[in-house]
């Protein structure tokens, strides 16, 4: 009794330190100045969007929920042979992502960054029909 | 008074003989612990409200430390230009009118919530803009591909 009530404890008091899956909530959109289209499943972004860019057009092409867990990699498979391949892992308490785009083994771009609130955007990548940008979110 | 001093001194190693024999320092020493001894712990069911609580207060403190430490925000170093070029290169990419936008949102950089620690890319020179858009940090990191737009 006393012994397993002891390690239920310990359990517990460990099962708290240790990191649980980040929610977090991947966007891509194509941008161009063909058209005038606002082409998103969530408006949220649209402001932002304005804001920031100088773009006439967002297409939303795709939408992921992921719970990226430390040390897993995540490897999304975009159109026009474009790959987002997203890794975290802690450093300290932070929680901090690793993000790659890829094509035909080139590195678009790649990042790190700690994340913790805030869309972060990562663009720049040429796509068939406009740039590409990925909104990445962690979710609460 | 010799002789005195002589039957003093017998006496006195008689007793310290006598208290310091094994059965008598054996003896003192159960005696001591009939009377002194430590109630033996015992485990009771009622003890777990206590031992609950204090976990729940060492979890407790240990998630809200990080939210009540005074952190030390060193505002990013915007823009990160990563390839050995200049800021005034990066005006001579020609993308669009989007360039000089990015340009006016690099000099409002911001403490933001979000660090950027690392940035590179092999198609062209990547940069990294933060700012606080309604109280909401926003960061961008952006590459300028160099080659020829698909």
């Amino acid at each position: 009794m006393k012994k397993g009530f002891m390690f239920l404890c310990f359990f517990l008091f460990c099962s708290n330190l240790f990191a649980a899956p980040l929610a977090t909530k991947i966007t891509v959109i194509v941008a161009s100045n063909q058209g005038s289209d606002f082409d998103l499943d969530n408006d949220v972004y649209r402001d932002q969007l304005i804001k920031l860019f100088s773009y006439t057009s967002y297409k939303q092409t795709n939408q992921y929920s992921l719970r990226l867990e430390e040390g897993k990699q995540e490897i999304l498979t975009i159109a026009d042979g474009y790959q987002l391949i997203l890794t975290l892992y802690k450093q300290g308490k932070r929680n901090v992502l690793r993000a790659l785009i890829q094509k035909d083994n080139k590195q678009f771009l790649n990042t790190e960054l700690s994340l913790t609130a805030g869309p972060v955007f990562l663009g720049g990548p040429p796509a068939s029909s406009g740039d590409l940008i990925f909104v990445i979110e962690p979710l609460p | 008074m010799n002789h005195e001093k002589k039957i003093t001194k017998a006496f006195k190693d008689f007793l310290s003989d006598e208290f310091s024999s094994a059965q008598v320092k054996r003896a003192k020493k159960d005696l001591l612990q009939q009377f002194s001894a430590r109630p033996q712990f015992e485990w009771k069911p009622v003890m777990i409200v206590p031992v609950l609580s204090l976990m729940f207060m060492v979890i407790l403190i240990y998630h809200m430390y990080p939210l009540v430490k005074p952190e030390i925000k060193v505002p990013p170093v915007v823009p990160v230009i990563t390839e050995q070029t200049s800021p005034i290169k990066v005006k001579k990419v020609k993308v669009s009118s989007m360039t000089k936008q990015i340009e006016k949102i690099i000099h409002t950089g911001v403490p933001s919530d979000v660090k950027v620690t690392r940035v590179s890319s092999d198609i062209g020179p990547a940069m990294v803009y933060q700012k606080n858009y309604r109280d909401a940090p926003i960061t961008i990191v952006w590459v300028f591909p160099k080659e020829v737009k698909q």
